[in-house]
């Protein structure tokens, strides 16, 4: 591995697939529990680059060492964007929570999944991928409804006056095969539509927490605690973009903070299953 | 094949280099492009590096400091990292010529190390440096006046506000609106004439692209001669005016022209043995 300071850029996986991956190393006493960076997807992804090396940095400063990693066909990984489907998505996190293990020796991986990376980890899920814990950052539940979200916004793109100022209106021809400005497969568009997050489908349940704004609730996926985002909190999900970079605020440095603490005392106060009907703990952040 | 590379104060940096390791041929290096991270607009740096690969070139893309993965480093700017990496490659990977560029602030960048580094035998000027004049407002003021009478009352609106913005800047004591070559760090107009004559003298070639996307600096093909002269005509530069695009090629055919556009620049420059220094 090369070693960019704190961090080791790596690659995992096998040849012809191979994903760029990032282990941050736990840099005070590791807590035994690990945590596997699943990225957005599209445009939120490379918008939130630096935000989650932020995060991953962080925790690793609380002594919980992350891994990053990018989807085939996605990042720096392997592959043209038309490569990705749901399957390959499924086998890369298998492959990062392997690996993640594999090079840290923790006893527990958590998965932290942000906003449209909820989609693939909870079809992970439901297929028998199994981790100690999942954690939701403003996670995407209906695919359906977002795909058709992000369709809209792409056809509003490609007839936007502010990006074609020379075309005065006269849209672009738009492409089924292109959502965001990124190249898709029609096969991971009807993926990701047909993918409901719900804890009910995930086949061994673990415990999953939920990182989010004031007042939103998930009814499908039952929280056992929530840690409520600031309201300077970077929207990873707002336009299309690819000019704005999102960052760890001071005030969403606190949650982070918060989340760390909670995961490193994981090992030593372990936890209960949640069950149906569990009130959900909310911790808002110090503003 | 894809390398990771460390580079930079204490590693710091991090790159990927693809390729053939043994290729000879300059190394285009894609610094990011604005906050985007390196793998470029739409992954458009992943791509052009597959597709060089295809033929034997090489390219490096990385992040420069605070952007991407890269963390921010007292004392090394976005020109001394990318120098670091132009060093690094050098001094580990064998490459003594290097084309750099990219879209806007990789283009700028481009720019400054050509002026001061020369193993720096190409450049990719995509948006790159430009400045206002003669033919720009011809266009604009033929664009108006083809969108006839009912666009003009808005048009006139727009220049009045913007007047009057320059006016309440100056009044606050700004003392005049920060113009874009300040903020990219660009050379004066006759300044940047004097070092583009240089560097076609010493033999760098060029591809340049100016989009729609950049209509508040570029409106024009002829622009382009008007700004840097008799040396924009050398067979050493080729530019190409796209108003049908936008600054950071959203739709994929645009990708796919820009992309087949360079791919066939640096094998033409292959072909033809780049420059002498």
């Amino acid at each position: 591995m090369a070693d960019a300071g704190h961090w080791l850029p790596h690659w995992i996986g096998g040849d012809g697939r191979r994903l760029y991956a990032a282990l941050h190393p736990a840099r005070t006493p590791a807590s035994g529990c690990g945590v596997l960076l699943v990225p957005p997807l599209l445009h939120e992804q490379l918008r939130s680059r630096r935000m989650l090396t932020q995060i991953a940095i962080r925790l690793a400063d609380a002594g919980i060492p992350c891994l990053r990693f990018d989807f085939l066909g996605s990042g720096d990984s392997d592959g043209r964007g038309d490569h990705m489907d749901l399957a390959s998505m499924r086998e890369d996190i298998g492959i990062a929570a392997e690996a993640l293990r594999a090079s840290t020796g923790v006893a527990e991986v958590a998965a932290l999944a942000f906003r449209g990376g909820t989609l693939p980890l909870s079809s992970w899920l439901a297929a028998g991928g199994d981790v100690e814990r999942v954690v939701l950052w403003e996670p995407v539940v209906d695919g359906a409804g977002w795909v058709g979200e992000l369709a809209d916004a792409d056809a509003a793109e490609l007839r936007s006056t502010a990006r074609y100022p020379r075309r005065r209106g006269v849209p672009m021809e738009g492409s089924d095969r292109q959502l965001m400005g990124f190249e898709v497969s029609r096969q991971l568009r009807r993926d990701l539509a047909g993918v409901q997050a719900s804890a009910d489908a995930w086949r061994h349940r673990p415990p999953a927490w939920g990182v989010l704004r004031s007042g939103v609730q998930l009814p499908s996926l039952p929280l056992q605690r929530v840690f409520e985002l600031p309201a300077d909190a970077a929207r990873m999900g707002d336009g299309t973009r690819m000019d704005g970079a999102l960052f760890v605020s001071p005030g969403l440095q606190q949650v982070v903070d918060a989340l760390a603490t909670a995961l490193a005392q994981l090992r030593s106060h372990p936890q209960p299953q949640p069950q149906p009907g569990w009130p959900e703990v909310r911790e808002a952040s110090a503003s | 094949m894809n390398q990771l590379v460390t580079f930079g104060p204490d590693q710091h940096l991090v790159g990927i280099l693809s390729g053939d390791p043994v290729s000879t041929a300059p190394v285009l290096v894609l610094p990011n492009a604005g906050l985007i991270p390196r793998a470029g607009p739409f992954r458009l740096h992943v791509e052009l590096a597959e597709r060089l690969a295809a033929h034997g070139i090489r390219t490096f893309r990385f992040d420069t400091p605070g952007v991407g993965e890269a963390p921010r480093l007292s004392g090394c700017d976005t020109q001394e990292a990318t120098l670091a990496a132009l060093d690094h490659l050098a001094e580990h990977h064998g490459v003594d010529r290097f084309v750099v560029g990219g879209v806007c602030s990789a283009a700028d960048l481009g720019w400054a190390l050509a002026t001061r580094d020369r193993r720096v035998v190409g450049l990719l000027m995509l948006d790159g440096i430009s400045f206002t004049g003669f033919w720009f407002h011809f266009a604009r003021i033929a664009g108006a006046l083809r969108r006839g009478p009912g666009a003009w009352f808005g048009i006139a609106r727009r220049l009045l506000g913007r007047t009057a913005a320059n006016a309440t800047a100056a009044a606050a004591g700004a003392g005049r609106m920060p113009f874009i070559a300040d903020e990219r760090g660009w050379p004066g107009r006759a300044e940047a004439r004097r070092q583009f004559a240089a560097l076609v003298r010493r033999g760098a070639r060029s591809l340049w692209i100016y989009t729609g996307g950049y209509a508040d600096l570029f409106l024009h093909p002829r622009q382009f001669v008007a700004m840097f002269g008799r040396v924009a005509r050398s067979s050493a530069v080729e530019m190409h005016y796209w108003p049908d695009c936008d600054h950071t090629f959203y739709a994929r055919q645009h990708r796919d022209r820009l992309l087949g556009t360079i791919e066939q620049w640096m094998l033409t420059q292959e072909r033809a043995g780049w420059s002498a220094r």
